[in-house]
């Protein structure tokens, strides 16, 4: 491959964003994952299928491609190959750089995390680790219900769960034992249930030095499930409130050896003050690099990948004071219809996952959760008011009840009489 | 490169043990054709790289397209040229030289026959 020194190692990732903020810094794309979709094959300079749970393989893949020469950089946007990307990055580049596998290791592994931040004096919620649905209920019934339940190395709100008795702990841990991938770290987390707003709290950490890029109040649903439902901005924390937030996740992060990285950390403020819920060493997803973007001037895509490279990181300016993100969600099953509106109808972001036509389901069901996204940015509420009402008005999304309908799929077009 | 799913056919031998016998025979020795096609020098790497995303894109399966362009892109090629490639392929397409530039402006010039609203 020609000029390593000019080549990004990718790891994973769909967002053509994360590809094109690295061709925009002049630089050529060797991309890894275990398999390289079509439609991304025209985003990268150099595509190739490899076992990422492999770790000598995708070294030996690098070094073949790159001709043992070091690669610019080592980068990954998907958590569960933050790890790797480290690991990747401590062996290739003569310099160290970016995340440490330490590091890594510390926000990857959730057990890991609250164990040295509780060993460092920073509020978390009470936990504990079991191998088996037993030793979870026990844990649970130490810590007092209600607790949740988690994986220890998931991402998002995948397989977590509250529960209320000894039987429903049982039951979410068997679920997180059984369906974890062979490469999942073995156990399951059961920690106390933290009763409070939550909050996200995106951040640039530079030479040890922590700026507070956003923080948002975090919208979800009701126990036992956490489904995001939305964020805004301002999250409504007083200025004393978010300079104790700010503190924390300095320090938090200092703990955990996050350096010269990005980060997206949950909290949650309760009775006795914020707790930390999770830290992920890198950039939030869905859209909240976007409203992150609009509230301080950085685009944290953008930024990590240039600290990943070693340059220098570009800040510009806000350009709103107000954000609100809201998912699109529903309350029934049902048949989708919807407006897709003109591509640049709105000076704000409008997505529906799904076409017209498709089938829902409730948010709170195992097969339903989140079907897009509204997220407006302006200077007043009125204004955030006004557009979001507009973006709604002109989707004009309903959901029609198929209750009195089964739904089959024709075998055959015998019966369409036309043409 | 992916392995490919095996075809309705290539699954059914399997039925029939000396034929499922000739058939891995047949299979090793087409895996040791392609790489003697494959490892030829006659052609340096970026035109074999054009010329096997060029038999991949004629045949047509998803699979085999997706794992010839990388193996493209691996060998040299850059997006440009690989859109003049699949632009030859879809050029010599039969249905294309069916339709000659002149009969093809005739329809295009043609009055348009609505949709029908059956149904």
């Amino acid at each position: 491959m020609a000029d390593p020194g000019k080549t990004v190692v990718l790891i994973g990732g769909r967002a053509h964003r994360e590809f094109e903020v690295l061709h925009d810094l002049g630089y050529r794309i060797l991309y890894l994952d275990k398999r390289v979709p079509l439609h991304l094959m025209a985003w990268v300079d150099v595509p190739v299928d490899v076992d990422t749970d492999d770790w000598d393989q995708v070294a030996e893949v690098v070094r073949d491609q790159l001709d043992g020469q070091a690669p610019a950089a080592v980068l990954t946007h998907v958590e569960p190959r933050i790890p790797l990307m480290a690991h990747l990055a401590e062996q290739l580049l003569p310099v160290g750089r970016g995340l440490t596998t330490s590091a890594a290791r510390n926000c990857r592994d959730k057990w890991h995390t609250r164990t040295v931040l509780e060993a460092a004096g920073l509020p978390v919620p009470r936990f504990g680790l079991a191998e088996a649905t037993r030793e979870a209920a026990r844990i649970a019934r130490d810590i007092g219900f209600p607790v949740v339940v988690k994986p220890r190395d998931g991402a998002g709100a995948f397989g977590v769960r509250r529960c209320e008795t000894v039987e429903e702990t049982r039951i979410a841990a068997g679920h997180v034992l059984d369906e974890a991938s062979p490469d999942a770290l073995p156990g399951v987390l059961v920690e106390e249930y933290l009763d409070g707003p939550e909050y996200a709290v995106q951040t640039i950490t530079r030479g040890g030095k922590t700026r507070v890029l956003s923080v948002f109040r975090q919208h979800m649903t009701e126990p036992p499930v956490f489904v995001e439902l939305g964020y805004d901005f301002p999250s409504g924390l007083a200025e004393d409130e978010l300079r104790v937030l700010e503190l924390l996740v300095t320090s938090v992060l200092d703990e955990l050896g996050v350096d010269d990285w990005v980060s997206h950390t949950q909290v949650r403020l309760c009775a006795d003050g914020f707790r930390v819920v999770e830290v992920n060493a890198r950039r939030p997803g869905g859209r909240l690099v976007e409203m992150t973007g609009a509230v301080s001037g950085v685009d944290m895509v953008d930024a990590v990948s240039r600290l990943a490279l070693g340059l220098p990181v570009e800040e510009g300016e806000p350009r709103a004071t107000l954000a609100r993100y809201r998912s699109i969600v529903f309350e029934e099953a049902g048949t989708l219809l919807y407006q897709a509106p003109p591509a640049g109808a709105f000076p704000s972001i409008v997505e529906v996952e799904v076409p017209s036509g498709d089938q829902v389901q409730p948010v709170d069901h195992p097969d339903g959760g989140v079907y897009g996204r509204i997220l407006v940015f302006a200077d007043s509420v009125e204004e955030v008011d006004r557009s979001e009402r507009r973006a709604r008005e002109a989707l004009d999304l309903r959901v029609a009840p198929s209750d009195d309908l089964t739904w089959v799929a024709a075998e055959t077009r015998e019966f369409k009489s036309c043409c | 490169m992916a392995a490919a799913a095996q075809s309705v056919s290539a699954q059914l031998i399997q039925l029939s043990p000396a034929v499922r016998d000739s058939h891995a025979l047949l299979a090793s020795a087409r895996q040791d054709f392609f790489k003697v096609a494959f490892d030829g020098d006659a052609l340096d790497p970026k035109t074999k790289g054009a010329v096997a995303l060029t038999a991949a894109l004629v045949q047509g399966n998803e699979e085999t397209v997706r794992s010839f362009l990388a193996i493209a892109k691996q060998l040299g090629l850059n997006n440009e040229e690989i859109g003049q490639v699949a632009g030859i392929v879809e050029a010599l397409k039969p249905e294309t030289q069916q339709r000659p530039a002149p009969q093809a402006a005739a329809a295009a010039a043609a009055p348009v026959k609505k949709a029908s609203t059956c149904c």
